[in-house]
């Protein structure tokens, strides 16, 4: 026989549900926080002191490498416009600044693919320096599976 | 060094058209140490520009965490036929250089 629904237990998974939603908002905006703080630390030393808007960028990287010798990392801009120059930068590596990027007259698009050698799983930074001076940013988590062979003893 | 560069043959006026580029090269970060336990020497392509009849697509600074055979593709604007020349500098110095033909109809 099964055991009858009461008040008191649908009373306690309602509050159960409840309380999960108004987790959710809360930790959503420690992870952003958090982010920013990975993304100004990762860019102060290409930007110095300027501060760092996160967004206008855009960075593709696989959710889970099982290589981290050689990961595809794509950046671009939400729109057409042109960065003065855009940085890549593997936080977890062990010289973390990975490439600048200057485009020239001939550019179509801010756009770059390349490979990154990463040690192990980490925040993956994309930060744009736009004409005006600003600087934009985005972060990404890579899970790598099995790290590139970056230190002996790793 | 080999290196491998993808540009079409032939491409649109006022047309994006997208470049690839590889070169085989270690990229050894210098944070290796080797059987013996010796530090190997750092050596990797600390530089690529890409020109397109002589005007830049794109100049870059590659440090460490760039992959071995190092790869980049890119989007180039179409304007006149003529050639995209690729460069490479090495830590050491030494420089590889490559070029490709475009026409544009």
């Amino acid at each position: 026989m099964t055991a009858p629904v009461d008040r008191r237990s649908l009373l306690a998974a309602a509050a159960a549900l409840t309380a999960a939603g108004a987790l959710s908002p809360a930790v959503a905006l420690a992870q952003t926080a958090s982010n920013a703080t990975v993304m100004a630390v990762a860019l102060r030393p290409v930007f110095g002191d300027k501060p760092i808007k996160p967004g206008k960028v855009q960075l593709k990287v696989p959710v889970v490498a099982e290589n981290g010798s050689s990961v595809q990392v794509s950046v671009g801009m939400d729109g057409p416009e042109m960065p003065k120059r855009m940085v890549m930068v593997a936080t977890a590596n062990p010289q973390p600044l990975a490439t600048e990027i200057r485009f020239g007259p001939r550019a179509a698009r801010a756009e770059v693919t390349t490979r990154l050698r990463l040690a192990r799983s980490q925040t993956i930074v994309a930060a744009a320096e736009m004409p005006d001076g600003t600087v934009w940013a985005t972060s990404a988590d890579v899970t790598i599976t099995s790290g590139a062979c970056i230190e002996l003893g790793e | 060094m080999k290196v491998l560069v993808s540009v079409p043959a032939v491409v649109r006026r006022g047309e994006a058209f997208e470049v690839k580029a590889m070169a085989m090269h270690v990229m050894e970060n210098g944070f290796r140490r080797d059987m013996d336990g010796k530090a190997v020497p750092r050596k990797i392509l600390n530089h690529f520009t890409c020109r397109y009849n002589g005007e830049i697509v794109l100049d870059c600074d590659w440090h460490t965490p760039i992959s071995a055979n190092p790869y980049m593709s890119f989007a180039v604007k179409a304007v006149d036929s003529g050639t995209l020349t690729f460069e490479w500098i090495d830590d050491d110095g030494s420089i590889e250089r490559h070029s490709a033909p475009i026409t544009v109809t």
